[in-house]
This record gives structure tokens, sequence and C-alpha cells, in this order.
């Protein structure tokens, strides 16, 4: 079984598109580069950022 | 050796208390926990009995691997006839209780019969006891486990007991370990209270010894860094289930309001951050290196000194999204609540929130609800409603008889709304965007579930030679499999996979966080086959595992098809194809189940098992499963 690699600490998943890309450090909000949501972003662990959830005043809302 | 637990069978109406080997041919066919708990319940238990009637048999069993240094195995198995739906009740629950039960001598339990008076039963090893517990009726239960460690001095015993709910019928009671370990599905709880049995205790200090234990030990470590290793693994260990919410709810995957929407966007103040806050340290079960409970205590506030473990994902549902709450601190009682009363925190959360849709589009009234306000969004009323389900009281009496006895007393215009399957609520997930999840809610056993078949990582987007090297093994299957959670092709056989893995587990008594679940990465066939080598010494490959799973689960099916469930019953209820999702990204945004590719899915669903266009058991299945035998005609 694998460890996450090592290229990938300090990155988050993006839920929309499921790109990976990496916020700044220790950034409360980062903006996922390849489809423009911008998210909420905890840490779990001191270095190990997470998406929190949307900033929802800019989450797509029903048409 | 690990093979060496008995099996007790216990008459509550006699008395009569008789002990046996469980011979290796039936553990072979069957290994433990659920898997030998189907054979007994099937084999002993008599059709069309009342589930709450002495008839009922309660079977009660730990798994094969429980109490060795396989990961976190810990899980104790509940079987009986279901009060709640009427076909097969059977739930889970981690802890410490199946280990000491292994300790004590004893691997399953077959309970018949009803106590004259209220009884506990008392394991220490190698014997069992049937004593009074008349003092023990009306306490909570925290309190019960307390007074049985203080009655019978030794602080180590292990013990699960009911609450009040259990003891008041409450058709979804669950049975409690711990603060917070429940087995909390199709209402166990409510079977042993109908058997006036209020708690089964144990200690023992018989140990197990393993066939390889030097490899044992050593392989166990490679198992544990492997698990540790994954990113699933770590945020378990730090935040729990909880941090599925933000996760789905970002989507647009949960369940609001009673199914009114998938998504709300008030979600800071219920997300999984806000536990550290509570918290004062993390806990875990027997041999579980995750700890992925919290252990908390509300400082201040109205709720202020409550104390408990979890709460897990499905709270944060029933007492958060669900009813409209959106304080941390009411999820938290909730939590403690439920387990102190013995109620399954999802039905009761469903349950309520269903109450509160029908309120709220004037279905019922003040005068349904004894004046309670039953609107979105009240906790106090939420509150109020989870005591009066657990003391029958108010409306709260009408909701304890489940969706399916509710919606005999309730005005016709209630039953659409009632979100289930099998007369079991669904859990706090939409799954109107993903048809695999949808079909396994639909066909589980138990009736609507997401722990018996889910094959949760078809929300990743996992390519697709990943996916091929997961679910093509130990079966081979070249058909299609999509890294698409909103298609159909494949995701038949995707739940069918699921469903072997999870009872294979179940058999085992290992917990599902340590199995293809949530994580892409995590151990399966392969390392049950070897575990089950280096440690009861059974040799059987990934694919004898896979054996045993199929067969046991064929037999659920056969226990249900026996109480009269047909095809009809692996239905979802027609919101789920009628009303499009309000909100979400794109990929779950105004999404429905299409009517005829659901049929089609459920068609092959069927044909992968063996079962005919009915969902019956075929005979060349029989044949094949070696159940011909055991089951007789079909």
């Amino acid at each position: 079984m694998k460890a996450s690699p090592k290229s990938r600490e300090g990155q988050v998943r993006c839920l929309n598109c499921f790109e990976r890309f990496r916020p700044e450090k220790k950034a409360e909000r980062a903006t996922c580069p390849s489809c423009g949501i911008e998210w909420r972003i905890s840490y779990p662990y001191p270095t190990t950022p997470k998406i929190r959830g949307p900033v929802w005043d800019h989450y797509p809302t029903p048409e | 050796m690990a093979l060496n637990r008995k099996l007790a069978f216990i008459d509550l109406s006699s008395g009569e208390i008789e002990i046996s080997e469980i011979p290796r041919e039936l553990r072979e066919k069957y290994l433990g926990g659920r898997g030998l708990d189907i054979h007994l319940l099937f084999k002993h238990l008599e059709p069309g009995v009342d589930p709450l009637g002495p008839e009922n048999v309660c079977c009660i069993s730990a798994g094969i691997l429980v109490g060795t240094p396989a990961s976190a195995s810990a899980r104790t198995h509940i079987m009986a006839k279901s009060p709640l739906t009427g076909l097969l009740g059977s739930s889970n629950m981690g802890g410490f209780f199946a280990p000491e039960l292994r300790y004590a001598g004893f691997d399953h339990l077959v309970i018949r019969g009803q106590a004259e008076k209220p009884v506990c039963l008392w394991i220490h090893n190698g014997e069992i006891e049937i004593r009074d517990a008349a003092h023990l009726w009306g306490l909570d239960t925290f309190e019960t486990q307390e007074a049985i460690r203080d009655e019978l001095r030794d602080p180590e015993i292990k013990a699960l007991a009911i609450g009040v709910a259990g003891e008041n019928l409450v058709r979804f009671a669950n049975v409690v370990t711990g603060h917070k370990n429940a087995a909390g599905r199709t209402g166990m709880g409510a079977v042993l209270g109908s058997k006036n049995l209020k708690a089964i205790a144990a200690r023992g200090t018989m140990g197990i010894d393993l066939a390889q234990p030097r490899e044992a030990l050593e392989y166990d470590r490679e198992v544990c860094n492997q698990i540790a290793s994954t990113k699933f693994g770590q945020i378990m260990q730090r935040w729990g289930t909880m941090f599925i919410y933000g996760v789905t709810n970002s989507t647009g995957l949960v369940r609001v309001n009673n199914f009114q929407s998938n998504q709300h966007p008030d979600s800071e103040k219920i997300e999984c951050e806000n536990m550290d806050e509570h918290s004062t340290g993390t806990a875990g079960c027997f041999g579980c290196q995750l700890h992925c409970r919290h252990r908390y205590v509300i400082k201040d506030g109205k709720y202020a000194g409550t104390y408990g473990e979890g709460p897990e994902y499905t709270s944060q549902g029933a007492w958060g999204a669900e009813v409209g709450c959106r304080d941390f601190p009411t999820i938290l009682y909730g939590n403690h609540l439920v387990n102190k009363l013995g109620l399954d925190t999802l039905e009761t959360g469903s349950l309520i929130s269903w109450g509160m849709e029908l309120f709220e589009k004037g279905i019922i009234t003040k005068e349904d609800t004894g004046g309670l306000d039953l609107k979105f969004g009240n906790t106090d009323a939420v509150i109020e409603m989870i005591r009066q389900i657990a003391h029958r009281e108010g409306f709260g009496d009408v909701l304890a008889d489940g969706p399916k006895g509710a919606m005999e007393r309730l005005p016709a215009e209630a039953a659409p709304l009632c979100v289930h399957v099998k007369g079991m609520s669904n859990l706090h997930s939409d799954e109107r965007p993903t048809p695999s999840l949808a079909l396994g809610i639909a066909t589980a056993t138990r009736g609507s579930d997401h722990l018996r078949s889910r094959p949760a990582i078809d929300l990743y987007y996992l390519p697709e030679p990943l996916l091929r090297k997961i679910y093509g093994s130990p079966v081979p299957y070249d058909g299609p499999l999509t890294s698409d959670y909103g298609d159909y092709d494949g995701k038949a056989w995707m739940v069918f996979w699921q469903e072997m893995l999870y009872m294979a587990v179940d058999c085992l008594g290992v917990c599902k966080f340590h199995t293809i679940f949530l994580s892409p990465n995590m151990p399966a066939f392969d390392e049950f086959s070897k575990w089950l080598k280096l440690i009861p010494g059974l040799e059987m490959s990934p694919k004898d595992v896979w054996d045993v799973a199929e067969r046991a689960y064929n037999l659920e099916r056969l226990f249900n098809l026996r109480e009269g469930a047909t095809r009809k019953d692996d239905w979802l209820v027609d919101r789920y194809f009628d009303e499009p999702t309000p909100r979400g990204f794109d990929v779950v945004r105004n999404k429905t189940l299409d009517r005829d590719k659901f049929k089609a899915m459920l068609d092959e669903y069927y044909e992968l098992h063996g079962w005919d266009k009915k969902g019956r058991v075929t005979d060349e299945t029989l044949e094949r499963l070696d159940l011909a035998a055991a089951v007789g005609s079909n």
C-alpha cells in the first residue's frame, strides 16, 4: 500500500473538477486554478490543508 | 486456538442454556459474525413470527478475527427478525464488547424466548448466568453499564445495554456499548426489550491462540502502516466521519429538510472544524489505530455538562441538516441523548424531519403534535421529540412505530413524503445524482442502507484502470466500469462487489473503515485471506472468502423472501424519480433517477447475483453456493 506521494503534500483536490492544486501556506481561502471555484481551507494538521467548504457567496446558484 | 470459541443457545422462557462447539465445516462455510448469524437465524427462526414476540430469535456474535491482532477487530453483530421492517434485522457495532465476549469463551449467542421479569446475562470464562435485572429497568444505557460494573465489582466488564427506548419497544431502538458504539439499525434494541433482556455483560481471561503469532503480528504492523498512510486514515484520525459532511454538502449530496434540498449554504457552524471547541481528545475501538471518534464535553450554554463520543456524519445529518438546526452543540446533544435513551440516531432524525415536513405542509398540525411547533430549525422541538419517541409519548408514540407503522397512523398524504426503503429510513445523503449509491440502498438486505453495499469510492472519479484493479478481483470482471458517478453502466457490478466485501468484513468482525469503503487504498479480499491463514489458521483463497460472503448474502436474501419480500421492495420512493435536486454543482443539480435505467440496472444486479427477474434465488445459484440443503426447495 502506498503512502500519499511527497509531491502531493500541501495540495488539496478540488471537489468540483477534481484537479489537485496547492493553496498558499496557511491561506484560509483558495481558488481552484482549473475551474475557478473558491474554497474555504482548514488545516487538520499544521501543514496539511483540507477543503472545508465553498465560499458560499461565490457558489454557483440554481438557475 | 481462535476457532475454539463456543456457541450458546439461551432460552429466556425456560432459563435453559445449551453450550456447543462450532463445527469447523460451519466456519469454512460462514466464518463467523454476520455470516454465521444468518445461518443460525435462518435455521432457528420460524417464518412469519412476531418480531416482538418470544418466538423471535436474536443472534449476537463476534467475528472470527475479533480480539486478535487483526486491525480494528472489534465488531459485535446482532441479528434477528426486525420489528422495524418485518424483514432481516441486522446491526453491527464497535467498542470492546465483542473481544471480551471471545475472551469469555464465546463467539455466538442465540437467544430465544422471553423472560418473565427483566434479566441480564453475565458471561465469564466459559459460563453464562441469567441474572435478575429488575433494578436496572428504567436506567439509560450509560447508567446500566456502570451499574453492572459496580454490582459485579469489576471495572473491566464490558456490557451492551438497551435504554428506555428498547424497554418501550420503539421499533428502531438500538443496543449500546460504551458511550457511543451502537448497533443502531433495524430495531435490535426493541427485540431485546421484548425479551426483557436489559443487558449482556462479559468478562474473560481466556486467551486466543493464534495459528502463526509472530507472522500475524508482523503482518498486522504492515497493514496498520498501510491504513495509517492513507489520506483517508489521516483525516479520520483527526475528525472521524464528520469530515465527510463538508465534502458532500459542498457538492450537493446531503439531504436537507427531509429531502427538500440536497445542500445548505449555512454550513460553517456544523462542519467538523467546530469539534475542536468541544473535544477532550480522541478514542478508538479495540485494536484500532485510527481513533476516529472524539470525546467531548459541552462547557457552556443550555447543554452545558453534556458529554459523549462521536458524533458521526450520520448525527450531523440527523441533528443538523435534516431538521434545520445549524448549531454544533445541538448536534452533540442530540447524539448524546439518542445514545443514552437507546435510539437509532439515523432513524430518529429522519422520522422527526419527516414529521417537520408534514407539519410545515399542514398535513399534521399542533393538534397532532400536542401543541409542539414542529418547524424546521426549532431545536427545542427536536430535542423534545427525541424524548417523546423514547418514552412513546404524544406524537413521539406515532413516530416510534417507524415509517411503516407511522404511515398507518397518519393521513394518506404523509406516506409519499417518507423517505425509506423496506420500512427503514434513508441516510442523510442524497442519491438522486448517483445511481450506484441509489441501487445500493434500494437493494440492501436490511432496508435502506449505506453500510452494506455502498460503492462510496464511485464518488472519487477514480481512473478506470484503478477501478478495474479493485473491482476485478478476486472474481474477474470485464464488463463496463466508468469513473462518472452519474452513469448507470457497470454500477450494478460495483454494488455487487461491495456487498461481498462488506459481508466478508462483517464475518471477520473488522471495521469497515479498514477496508475499501471510503478509501481505495485499504485492505480487501487478499488481506482477508492472509489474516485467516495467520490467525485462525484457515487456508482460504481470496475467492474462497468471496464465496463465503456470497453464500451468506444469498441466505439473507432468502430470509427476506421467506418473510414475504418481493422485487417491489428493492425500489425507491417516487421522490427519487420525480423531484429534481435543486442545488449543487452541475454534476448533481437538477437530477432525478431515470426509472427505466434504474429498472435495467436492477435487472442486471439480479442477474449478477444469479437471481431471476423477480429477485428470487435460482436453483442453480443454490447449488453453486452449496445452499440447497440448507434451505430446501426455494
